[in-house]
């Protein structure tokens, strides 16, 4: 899985069945994504689907009580809220990937949360959405957000990835879109080809080295 | 009149586009109205008068733009920002590049028109079968005011 869309929502949340997402996804250039509602992982022609599971709280107890009742997935991802909360979901809780940064305020994911996300293997969505769709203060909020992640990534070393958040067939993008809108939010080629690739890491994290005997 | 020699005109790019669905009934003149929009909206006005950027041709779901040169990237950029022509949702993908548009129709394949199946109905919503190449199936429902779809495959369809 070396380009992998981090976000898509197939039929019945979106109005595009899996088989057809495949389809679409391989003739834009992707190996993979993360989709969220399937109940497993799976393989469709020459594309791997990750199953993922989506999870927006307020807080740390609501956040692992929605992670106890959700069904189990590969992929963990966790709405990001203000600075306290997203250092206590950071600490706290098993996590793959932190999404919706665009809509939290500047603060809130600083150089201290950007170090644990280092430490702990944790990857921050860069959402296309939210450049594709939104115009006026919403995509500059957006934008403006993503390259000070961009610039953390750049410094602390943590992970990224790229969603499209395709709900639609008309949502999704090309490899090559990716990393042009990846520019516009002021990502580096070398960054978006390590954020495409970010959805495979995540399930195979670097460890420390064991001795076994 | 005398013509303006080759080396006064401007450098034009040619881009083609591949246009999802292929079945949107998009005009020409939507399409160059809603880029312009998207290039202004990204790149403000100042940028998207600099790129000249027009809609040479809009048919059988590929769609050819015209830039000047070297502002291939931005337009390219602009196209992946288009999510609705004329109110009906679309995606571009731009997937050529060439100086002249006979270089580019060289590099573009025309799929086959989709092919009406009939109706079917699912729930309490009655839907036309529009049959894309290969196992592609495309149900779309005429709205009053929207159009709604939903991207199948022929097996989805038989889940159905």
């Amino acid at each position: 899985m070396k380009t992998a869309d981090a976000c898509i929502y197939p039929y019945p949340a979106g109005d595009t069945s899996l088989r057809r997402l495949a389809d679409e996804l391989e003739l834009r250039g992707f190996t993979g994504a993360i989709a969220v509602g399937i109940p497993s992982g799976c393989t469709i022609g020459n594309v791997r689907f990750l199953s993922g599971a989506e999870i927006a709280a307020n807080s740390v107890k609501s956040c692992r009580d929605a992670l106890r009742n959700a069904p189990k997935t590969d992929i963990v991802m966790v709405h990001a809220g203000d600075a306290a909360l997203n250092r206590a979901i950071l600490g706290n809780i098993s996590l793959h990937i932190l999404r919706g940064i665009y809509h939290t305020d500047k603060r809130s994911f600083d150089h201290v949360s950007a170090r644990m996300a280092a430490d702990r293997g944790v990857a921050v969505d860069i959402d296309l959405s939210r450049i594709i769709t939104e115009s006026g203060p919403r995509r500059q909020r957006a934008l403006e957000r993503y390259r000070e992640i961009g610039r953390l990534s750049r410094k602390y070393g943590f992970m990224l990835t790229i969603s499209s958040g395709g709900r639609s067939l008309t949502g999704l993008r090309s490899t090559r879109a990716f990393s042009l809108l990846g520019e516009v939010a002021g990502l580096d080629t070398e960054q978006v080809c390590e954020a495409l690739a970010s959805p495979a890491a995540l399930l195979s994290p670097h460890q420390s080295v064991e001795v076994i005997r | 009149m005398k013509p303006l020699p080759p080396t006064q005109r401007p450098n034009w790019r040619y881009i083609a586009a591949e246009m999802v669905p292929q079945w949107c009934p998009a005009q020409a003149r939507d399409m160059h109205y809603a880029i312009l929009g998207c290039e202004a909206s990204l790149f403000g006005d100042s940028a998207a008068a600099s790129m000249r950027t027009s809609v040479i041709s809009c048919d059988r779901g590929v769609v050819i733009v015209r830039c000047i040169r070297g502002t291939e990237p931005d337009v390219e950029t602009v196209l992946a920002t288009v999510t609705d022509v004329g109110g009906a949702p679309v995606a571009l993908h731009s997937f050529a590049t060439s100086g002249t548009i006979h270089g580019l129709k060289k590099k573009i394949v025309l799929c086959s028109l989709p092919s009406d199946e009939g109706n079917c109905k699912i729930g309490e919503n009655t839907y036309r079968i529009l049959r894309i190449s290969g196992q592609k199936v495309d149900l779309v429902q005429q709205g009053i005011k929207q159009t709604t779809a939903l991207y199948l495959d022929t097996d989805d369809l038989e889940d159905f």
